[in-house]
């Protein structure tokens, strides 16, 4: 069976999502901008803005001189996303695989529904009137790949469906505009001034001419036209978010209760999210208290599960170090990351260790503090305190890295062979060195060009032997550093590496060799 | 069977469970040896290696050798792929220097408590979850008190882990109590060899000494 794609259409989302809230703006001129700047362009506009003038593109000052009364709204992504989501899970009732292209235009697969619907058209007003009861004017279209249904989406009227049949994509598409066509405004004039003004006579033009004049842009703008879209359909995951508050009859004061109720609470919803086959690894607790406080306990794991006991342990932990300002009236538990529960026998041993290592770090936290658990990384520097870093120690999350493909770059600075890097400024049998960070200043008295006594962190020492001087300069992009270093030995015996700053025209010590 | 073919039959599995799971045949008293790498240290004055667990003290004054002897002990003991905790209080190690010495960096947390209590708690905590073999407590330029509660706690969690507990100090830092010490290495440096005494040992001759050639 051939596939079946269907594209949904809600006209000015954006706009429509702005509105939801303020139903008085209906009935007037209103646009959606960019910003609530003035020099801000018009994105959206209702169709009393349209008819007062307004067009796209306009700034908000000529907007306002075109329309006086015009009202104008700033773009808020974040709620235009968080409806769109809203949107996306009462789709995923129509169709197991949604694809979002933008706010407002989505694709769903349409495979599969004979089993429901005897017919298309069926199943098409069912997605309509669904999509009409949620608040949205729609329209659709079905076809055969992403972009016939997006043009049989676009020429529908509001609360209408257009079906294109399997095979007659390049039929349907031929007396459609060229303004369907996914390009920049310099190729459409272009294409308008060669008389092309319809997808079928785009369509007949030879590839390598179109190639050579619009580049491979233009190649696969050809093939659309053609109806000839073999791009799939990417479905999105959508996170499921379970939230439940629990109001107790009697306020707790005690861990034991707090751990009982979120416990009864947790048990649920991760039985919910198993029968999904989905498990979590982050859940938000929200203690509310009699004197209206409200405590945060972010309990995060290495591995995702699905059992409470995992999470329970970590509460068990962070609720040690919390005294409760109140007893307890409200108790909230939400889920907040979940994902695909992965093979209990491929990953058995390593989600057991992993999430038992989670728990140390938590014990770990509570005792020292978050940023005193480090790891050291070896990073390419000539300045001795520029050549390591310690980074907070954090568990290596499968997901993490996936998703840290971005900033591989910045790791090419860490080094791992040191052959370039080695502290090599002199053949010192003891190599341990113990570094000042940042370096303590110093007193140095010198005699015809040789240092002769040293006045340092609480010590002070005549030099019986010295080594130097190895000069290093570097990163005059910033702050920028200018050195001469020394490595000395005191009558005593202790060897000491210090240095001279050329800038500041002052002495340090960099560390002790023990 | 026969006592003499019984105890063949012993002997037989001992060595078996030995090659895989060195640590299941140990008994009270016995310990498993962590080999350090450094072939005189081992043969000649510890037998083996060092003693699991039980806490090692490393003592010595300025530039006399002892983190460098460290380095190289801790060295030995990463290449055996044994997780390393670092106490830094002083807040002076130097990553590079370490890696030099053969240190498996992968291997190696660092730790930097407010003071001494709170890093046996936290050393206590990772042995008693079988997060690490060995930590080391660098007290060089330290003056806090330990608390022998907390001392015995910690001794008692490295001898159920099995791991080894190493304190790196210098005289007039923080004490440590002797009896609480399975052994106690003292380092001195003699122009471009390191000396290295047993003070105090459960396991060998006290007053035993090697001498190291430095950049061996």
């Amino acid at each position: 069976m051939n596939r079946r794609i269907a594209c949904v259409i809600i006209p000015n989302f954006p706009l429509l999502v702005q509105l939801r809230d303020k139903p008085e703006l209906y009935e007037i001129p209103t646009v959606l901008a960019e910003s609530g700047s003035n020099r801000s362009k018009v994105l959206y506009m209702n169709i009393q803005a349209a008819n007062e003038g307004v067009s796209f593109g306009m700034t908000i000052v000529q907007a306002k001189n075109v329309c006086p009364e015009l009202c104008v709204l700033a773009k808020d992504s974040k709620k235009e996303q968080q409806k769109s989501d809203e949107l996306l899970r009462k789709l995923h009732s129509f169709s197991p695989f949604i694809e979002e292209a933008k706010p407002g235009i989505v694709y769903l697969d349409a495979s599969g529904f004979r089993r429901t619907y005897p017919q298309e058209k069926d199943w098409a007003e069912e997605l309509i009137s669904f999509v009409r009861l949620q608040g949205y004017p729609v329209k659709a279209g079905i076809g055969g790949n992403k972009f016939t249904s997006l043009v049989g989406a676009s020429i529908s009227e509001i609360y209408s469906y257009t079906i294109v049949p399997d095979g007659k994509e390049k039929e349907f598409l031929k007396p459609q505009s060229i303004q369907l066509l996914p390009m920049d405004q310099n190729m459409y004039e272009k294409l308008y001034r060669l008389g092309i003004k319809t997808l079928g006579q785009f369509a007949v033009l030879p590839d390598q001419e179109v190639a050579e004049r619009f580049g491979t842009e233009g190649v696969q703008i050809l093939k659309l036209a053609r109806g000839e879209d073999d791009e799939p359909l990417k479905p999105a995951r959508l996170e499921e978010k379970e939230s439940q508050t629990k109001y107790l009859d009697s306020p707790l004061e005690t861990q034991i209760g707090i751990i009982f109720y979120v416990n009864s609470i947790l048990e649920k919803q991760l039985s919910n999210l198993a029968q999904k086959g989905l498990a979590c690894d982050g859940v938000l607790i929200i203690l509310k208290t009699e004197k209206s406080n409200q405590i945060p306990i972010h309990l995060s794991v290495a591995q995702e599960s699905n059992r409470s006991k995992t999470f329970i342990d970590l509460l068990r932990l962070e609720l040690g170090k919390i005294i409760l300002p109140a007893p307890v009236k409200e108790i909230q538990v939400d889920i907040q990351r979940t994902s695909p529960l992965s093979s209990e026998q491929l990953s058995l041993y390593r989600k057991k260790e992993a999430n038992i290592l989670s728990q140390i770090l938590t014990q770990l936290k509570r005792v020292l503090g978050s940023g005193n658990i480090l790891t050291p990384k070896i990073v390419s520097s000539h300045k001795p305190e520029g050549r390591f870093q310690l980074v907070p120690y954090q568990l290596n999350k499968e997901r993490k890295l996936k998703g840290n493909r971005k900033n591989k770059k910045s790791d090419k600075k860490i080094v791992t062979d040191l052959s370039d890097s080695r502290f090599a400024f002199s053949k010192n049998p003891i190599c341990g060195l113990r570094l000042y960070n940042p370096p303590k200043p110093a007193t140095v008295r010198t005699e015809g060009g040789l240092i002769k006594f040293v006045i340092a962190d609480s010590w002070y020492g005549e030099i019986v032997r010295q080594t130097g001087p190895w000069e290093i300069s570097g990163e005059w992009w910033s702050k920028g550093y200018d050195r001469c270093y020394f490595e000395i030995e005191l009558s005593e015996g202790e060897q000491y590496l210090i240095f001279f700053e050329n800038s500041s025209k002052q002495w340090f010590l960099q560390g002790i060799f023990d | 069977m026969s006592s003499v073919a019984n105890k063949t039959l012993i002997q037989q599995l001992k060595k078996r469970i030995a090659d895989k799971h060195p640590r299941a045949l140990i008994r009270w008293g016995e310990y498993i040896p962590f080999p350090t790498g450094i072939h005189s240290l081992d043969n000649d004055l510890l037998q083996g290696g060092l003693p699991s667990g039980h806490l090692i003290e490393i003592i010595g004054s300025k530039s006399s050798g002892k983190t460098t002897l460290l380095f190289k002990i801790l060295s030995g003991l990463s290449k055996a792929e044994n997780s390393i905790a670092y106490f830094d209080f002083p807040h002076t190690f130097y990553p590079p220097s370490a890696q030099e010495s053969g240190i498996d960096l992968k291997n190696l947390l660092v730790l930097r408590p407010k003071n001494i209590q709170f890093g046996l708690r936290a050393a206590e905590i990772l042995f008693r979850n079988g997060g690490i073999c060995v930590a080391v407590f660098d007290l060089v330029s330290t003056r806090d008190r330990i608390s022998k509660t907390m001392l015995l706690r910690l001794k008692r969690s490295v001898k159920q882990a099995k791991g080894i507990g190493i304190f790196l100090r210098e005289p007039g830092s923080t004490q440590i109590q002797r009896n609480q010490i399975a052994l106690c290495l003292k380092v001195e440096r003699l122009n471009q060899k390191l000396q290295i005494k047993t003070e105090k040992s459960l396991f060998g001759k006290e007053t035993q000494a090697v001498e190291l050639v430095l950049n061996e």
